[in-house]
């Protein structure tokens, strides 16, 4: 039998797909990430390694975690591991936003009405079957009714929803507002920005109401021996860095409000900004899988370990040889969606049917390139500087921390700096190294 | 006629039962910033019971009221209003003066006197006449419209009028609807301690806003131990928060701060909720500026609670807060303290309209009132 070519596994490299635990691409880095461990995060819902409640300890009910790193680094990945874990103890509601808002226009009212949605589909889990009390469901239902079903404004929202889901009312009839609510936000409506208010302009009108309702919810979950509610947000951390700011600064502080347990993914500035920055939530950061010491000695178990997740998706004949594998992983920087990057660079790059040493440089020189636009000029010398510091250089300037969320910093466990590897390739990077080498 | 502003609801539900209900000499005394709302809430309540009327000016001394008491009785009036000027603040020896007419104020007038007064003129009496200011009957505050979020919490939109009576029954139904379920959780041998505590938070509030407040008390005071039998510090303390509307609505005004700045204020810091802590710093400034504590309620805001909404970029708060220090500049009104206080209220205005608040009118007219002539918009100096 003919083995398959290697481009029947140019798609195993499409870094937008989802690796849940137990796909056959995952390959568990959680060891080779340095001093990195998940028992911070799973210790603040008091739960141990295996993501059972330790003894003597009782579920959480409004813990709050900012889980922030690097764009590309895994989050989302482990996030879904997190998800497993927890969920022997809570009942997790893992929302992964950039497939139901728009996450390049995203505001707080969004995230609340994908809450409170997330909280009616739990009503609505047959399995369950939870019957909420109508002292609690009423007052979210008369919000919503009198912010947004009565206004003129928003007519086509009721228009949309079918007849008999409006004759049932109650939890289907909010589940079906949710969602068109949610749709006409996604889909750019006319008056998106005017139903945004609505909702933002209400919030302390419904926050009492819906924490009142996430509490009987988790009392009901409680007597069918459930866990406690827990909320995964996945996708915060895509907003640009601008909107960042602006909703790490001020909305995050309205949605820790709202008194239940809740995973919220943030891009690495926001969690090394100092400041008050969501003052409820505890930090937690997934550094990059650590392939090198700060003074730049190789870790060669953890190389082998990302030459591992290469070839989970693509035998090592499709290579010359594993060394070739090797420098693909060099140059990532232990970087997860850049290695895959890189790959699929040769991908671009290839004409037979093997990837060799001399395809993968040029891919090296390609992706190398697309990170010179992200470097200012005044940026070399820093660069040059922190990396001859061996990670003793970390004082967070305004700089830095953008060269940090463009991915030209990257940061490793136990917390030092030093510049992407493919950025050490570019020649500006090299004439900055030998100035300062003739300065010195 | 002019709404009853929602968050005014339960101290003119209060007013509407003791004008109704007192035959005999009671002493109301009823804080208001506005001529127009005053006139508008007394004929809300001549339409239930008709009530004579004496305006005092600045001038008149507090024989002025006795003698104009006096011939409104002759004629059978058995309630009374008691208009003060409200732009001018009686001085020491005018509240003195009034101390010691007191019991000739009783026995000349045997009906209940509301007298409306700023909120200046409340903190002169409780210093200056205390025998007078202990014959109190109520003091109810019709002035503070604009306040912290979390005051406002749970409780209808204040920023839309709503009929008292209407309002009313739809607490009344609600509070119904709670106590059920209150009920039946008692009858539970494992109740539902935290939503219990959650619907008990609320009808603390809604009780407050019946004017029903040994009853909002009791209920805070619940949920405020339900909280903390939970380990929900945070909520407990802001069950407490809810008690302390009482104690300030009742002129309990040392015992409310006690109860912030003990039992309140520590558990924000504890947890490092600083927002709440800024917002609780802001219920400790209203207290001290309704004791005439000025200087230290000025502080507060200035280096305590504006500069944490300023960093959290909490702009609807932080519009709030500047309104309430403004009118805080007002009341203390020297002159530097109203060029700073228009200055608040030209940066709240603009903040309000730029996020399409109804806020903006209220600020407006709070502007127009206070200093005769509109608010200045952005660009209109251009213009």
């Amino acid at each position: 039998m003919t083995e398959p070519s290697i481009w029947s596994y140019q798609d195993n490299f499409d870094f937008r797909r989802d690796i849940d635990p137990d796909s056959p691409f995952h390959y568990p880095l959680e060891e080779h990430r340095g001093k990195y461990s998940r028992s911070k995060m799973l210790t603040a819902f008091h739960l141990d390694g295996s993501g059972r409640l330790r003894p003597g300890a009782k579920p959480k009910d409004a813990e709050a975690v900012l889980f922030g790193g690097h764009i590309g680094c895994g989050k989302s990945t482990e996030l879904r591991d997190y998800a497993q874990l927890l969920q022997q103890t809570y009942t997790v509601h893992h929302m992964e936003l950039t497939k139901t808002l728009d996450i390049n226009n995203l505001r707080f009212s969004d995230l609340l009405i994908a809450l409170v949605h997330a909280l009616m589909r739990t009503f609505e889990d047959a399995q369950l079957s939870l019957r909420p009390e109508p002292v609690f469901l009423n007052p979210v239902l008369n919000w919503f009714d009198t912010r947004i079903v009565k206004q003129e404004r928003f007519k086509d929202i009721e228009g949309e929803i079918k007849a008999e889901v409006k004759a049932q009312g109650g939890i289907p009839l909010l589940a079906s507002l949710l969602a068109t609510m949610t749709a006409k936000v996604r889909g750019g409506a006319s008056y998106r920005e005017e139903l945004r208010r609505e909702v933002r302009d209400g919030f302390l009108q419904l926050l009492g109401h819906f924490n009142a309702l996430i509490a009987h919810a988790n009392a009901l979950l409680k007597h069918q021996s459930r866990g406690p509610l827990l909320f995964i947000m996945d996708g915060t951390d895509k907003l640009s860095k601008d909107d960042a700011n602006a909703f790490f600064q001020a909305d995050v502080n309205q949605l820790g409000q709202i008194m239940t347990n809740l995973i919220v993914c943030a891009p690495i500035s926001v969690l090394l900004e100092s400041g008050i920055t969501a003052q409820r939530f505890t930090k937690a950061q997934l550094p990059m899988v650590k392939i090198f010491e700060a003074d730049g000695t190789p870790r060669e178990q953890d190389e082998d370990a990302l030459i591992g997740l290469v070839l989970k998706r693509m035998p090592l004949r499709c290579f010359d040889e594993r060394e070739t594998v090797r420098l693909l992983v060099q140059k990532s920087g232990g970087h997860v969606r850049d290695l895959l990057r890189l790959i699929r660079a040769c991908f671009s790059l290839l004409d037979g049917e093997q990837i060799t040493r001399t395809v993968a440089e040029q891919a090296v020189q390609e992706v190398a390139s697309e990170y010179r636009r992200l470097v200012q000029q005044s940026d070399w010398a820093d660069l040059v500087a922190i990396d001859q510091s061996q990670g003793e250089e970390k004082d967070r300037t305004e700089a830095r921390l953008r060269l940090l969320y463009d991915l030209v910093l990257l940061e490793y466990n136990n917390y030092w700096w030093c510049s992407h590897p493919l950025v050490r390739t570019l020649r500006p990077y090299q004439n900055a190294l030998q100035k300062a080498r003739a300065d010195g | 006629m002019v709404d009853v502003r929602g968050e005014h609801s339960g101290a003119f539900l209060r007013l509407r039962q003791l004008w109704t209900r007192r035959c005999h000499f009671s002493l109301v005394l009823a804080m208001v910033d506005n001529p127009d709302y005053r006139d508008a809430l007394m004929a809300r309540l001549d339409a239930v019971q008709p009530g004579a009327r004496i305006d005092l000016t600045p001038a008149d001394a507090p024989a002025v009221w006795l003698q104009q008491g006096e011939a409104q009785c002759a004629q059978g009036l058995r309630r009374l209003h008691v208009c003060l000027p409200l732009d001018a603040r009686h001085g020491d020896p005018w509240w003195q003066q009034a101390n010691t007419l007191r019991e000739r104020l009783a026995d000349a007038m045997p009906t209940l006197q509301v007298v409306w007064l700023s909120q200046a003129d409340v903190d002169t009496a409780a210093h200056q006449a205390p025998d007078l200011w202990n014959w109190r009957e109520a003091v109810l505050d019709f002035t503070a419209w604009v306040i912290q979020p979390e005051r406002t919490a749970g409780l209808p939109d204040p920023t839309k009028a709503i009929s008292v009576g209407t309002e009313a029954a739809a607490l009344t139904e609600r509070l119904a609807q709670i106590e059920d379920f209150l009920a039946r959780q008692a009858q539970l041998p494992d109740p539902d301690e935290r939503p219990s505590a959650h619907l008990l938070l609320e009808a603390a509030r809604a009780h407050r806003q019946l004017g029903q407040w040994e009853q909002s008390t009791a209920a805070a005071q619940r949920a405020a131990d339900l909280f903390a039998a939970c380990g929900d510090a945070a909520h407990a303390a802001q069950a407490k928060a809810e008690e302390t509307q009482i104690l300030r609505l009742t002129g309990s005004l040392d015992q409310a701060l006690t109860v912030l700045t003990q039992d309140v204020l520590p558990v924000y810091e504890r947890l490092g909720d600083v927002r709440s802590k800024a917002i609780t710093l802001g219920l400790i400034a209203d207290i001290l500026q309704a004791r005439g504590q000025f200087d230290e309620a000025l502080r507060i805001y200035r280096e305590e609670e504006l500069p944490v909404y300023e960093r959290l970029g909490d702009a609807c708060s932080l519009l709030r807060g500047r309104t309430n220090m403004a009118r805080l500049l007002m009341e203390r009104g020297t002159k530097q303290d109203q060029s700073e206080a228009a200055h608040l209220l030209s940066q709240a205005y603009q903040a309000a309209r730029d996020m399409q608040l109804p806020e903006a009118d209220q600020i407006a007219a709070l502007h127009l009132a206070r200093f005769g002539r509109p608010i200045a918009r952005t660009g209109d100096a251009a213009g």
